[in-house]
């Protein structure tokens, strides 16, 4: 079993439209989908992020506020899975329900095993 | 196990939406509902990212007050505006106060002042209900559209006119005392009326949601009952009324789809915790002086649920409730449920008699041809019959209906 990770961009723009109700049955969908990996035994972690952040660089000597890209260049979340292959992975990542906003998408990246 | 995520989080943020925005109102201002309802939007979004990873916090309603009012805190700290507003505000809210989540007698009261304030003579009805929709429903604009078969556009138009009244006429809110409460509580009745038949009416659209306004309707008028004097004989008619109608929800449809009308409904399906409650509520609206609409109105949907089978309905009984009702209320549709309830005690022939007295006022609606349809068919006058049926399917205005209306002129072909 290797590691991936998912880092989720957009799909903020789509709830903005969304009534309580519809809202709830979003994250309904998420929290079905997260249960289905969970059970499998392949959901390792994964949190959303905020929106506010810092950028540091130069060695520390610059610290500019950020990230400040397009709503959907902001990575809005992660996720960790087991998986046996970035195929797999890959696949897997497909039932994730910030695919169906058109701004949705996801970036698999294999955990370098050290 | 989706199954049991999806109980958990039943109307959830729906049903905190409103509470929330009545929360905030009351202990803020009127002024404020724009701001109020984005911070509450925000909210839910923040607790719908976050849920959608982590489990709920075993408090969800304190999490989100305590999300809502802090940004609410910064709006006004960032306004510079909070001298204006309330004392409550001026105090620094963040150094005196734990920004808990309210109990739940402040709860009920925030909202029963907010269904008064919904309500308010500065709007119109449709406006009064349109708002308590969005402010205490939680419905967006375009359920709201969906609901009551209105084009988006208008009442969004119609909700922004609603919202600049709320802002510039309420004032503190409150429920009234007095004079001004008798006033008050019929338009807050009125709307709760209305709420329900909009989502009782046999009309086109998703019936999951229909039941949904039903079941909002109910909830305001109990929410209503903690308010002694609101609490009286008509509150507990409609109540009533509504419950006996409720009843029949699970049997209101075939698994098709199809609308079945009472004498095609399966009676065991009739929910009996509703029947047992409407009881209830009947004998205690009794207690209070006076006959309310709303307490005939109770009376024959009882007569109508609680009937071992259609055949065995009690006609006559409910007849003199309708000749009682149609004085106090002479509206078409009573007028054209007496007509039919008439005909069934004394005949169809008498019933026709009595629709010509009508026709001037309801020519041409589509119940009235429908029913003039069926009261012809008694009688055996298929032409006629026919005819009038065809005339109603012209006018149908749904799906459901004209399906339903097809399917009897079909039935009555070569008779």
């Amino acid at each position: 079993m290797q590691k991936y990770l998912y880092l989720f961009r957009g799909g903020d723009a789509r709830m903005a439209t969304m009534s309580p109700a519809e809202v709830e049955a979003h994250m309904d969908e998420w929290r079905v989908w997260m249960q289905g990996l969970a059970e499998k035994g392949q959901l390792i972690d994964g949190l959303p992020l905020k929106a506010e952040g810092k950028q540091v660089s130069k060695g520390g000597s610059v610290v500019t506020d950020g990230p400040f890209a397009e709503g959907a260049e902001i990575v809005g979340g992660y996720l960790m899975v087991n998986a046996t292959s970035l195929e797999e992975a890959t696949e897997l990542s497909k039932g994730c329900p910030i695919l169906d906003a058109e701004d949705g998408h996801i970036e698999v990246r294999e955990i370098a095993d050290m | 196990m989706p199954s049991a995520v999806n109980q958990k989080l039943d109307h959830l943020f729906r049903h905190e939406y409103g509470k929330l925005v009545s929360l905030f109102t009351n202990k803020y201002s009127p002024h404020l509902i724009d701001t109020i309802e984005d911070a509450v939007q925000e909210a839910l979004f923040k607790a719908a990212k976050q849920w959608s990873f982590q489990p709920m916090p075993d408090n969800p309603s304190a999490w989100l007050y305590r999300v809502v009012n802090n940004q609410l805190i910064d709006y006004l700290r960032k306004e510079n505006r909070s001298v204006s507003y309330e004392q409550t505000v001026t105090k620094d809210p963040i150094a005196d106060e734990k920004s808990e989540m309210p109990e739940e007698k402040v709860i009920v009261d925030d909202q029963l002042r907010m269904i008064f304030a919904c309500c308010h003579p500065a709007m119109k009805p449709t406006e009064q209900l349109m708002l308590s929709l969005k402010l205490l429903c939680g419905l967006s604009v375009k359920e709201i559209a969906r609901a009551l078969l209105k084009q988006e556009e208008a009442t969004k138009r119609a909700i922004t006119r609603a919202k600049i009244k709320f802002r510039d006429e309420i004032g503190e809110l409150k429920v009234p005392d007095g004079v001004e409460l008798e006033g008050r509580l019929e338009a807050v009745l009125q709307v709760i009326y209305l709420l329900f038949n909009e989502g009782y009416k046999a009309t086109e659209g998703n019936q999951l949601m229909k039941q949904e306004l039903c079941e909002e309707a109910i909830r305001l008028a109990f929410l209503l009952t903690n308010e002694p004097s609101c609490d009286k004989g008509e509150l507990k008619a409609l109540i009533s009324m509504m419950l006996f109608k409720a009843a029949r929800f699970p049997a209101r449809m075939d698994e098709a789809g199809n609308l079945l009308t009472l004498e095609n409904q399966d009676r065991s399906k009739y929910d009996e915790d509703h029947i047992k409650w409407g009881w209830q509520f009947l004998h205690d609206s009794s207690k209070f002086p006076g006959t309310s609409v709303y307490q005939l109105e109770a009376a024959i949907s009882c007569y109508y649920t609680t009937a071992a089978s259609f055949e065995k309905t009690n006609w006559k009984a409910i007849l003199s409730l309708y000749d009682t009702l149609v004085k106090l209320k002479p509206v078409p549709v009573v007028q054209m449920s007496r007509i039919l309830v008439l005909s069934k005690v004394k005949g169809a022939q008498l019933g026709l008699k009595e629709m010509e007295g009508l026709e001037e006022v309801i020519q041409g609606n589509q119940s009235f041809l429908a029913l003039k349809a069926d009261l012809y068919a008694e009688t055996r006058d298929w032409p006629a019959a026919r005819v009038h049926l065809q005339k109603a399917i012209s006018q149908a205005l749904n799906i459901a209906e004209r399906r339903f209306l097809e399917k009897k002129l079909q039935s009555w072909i070569g008779k």
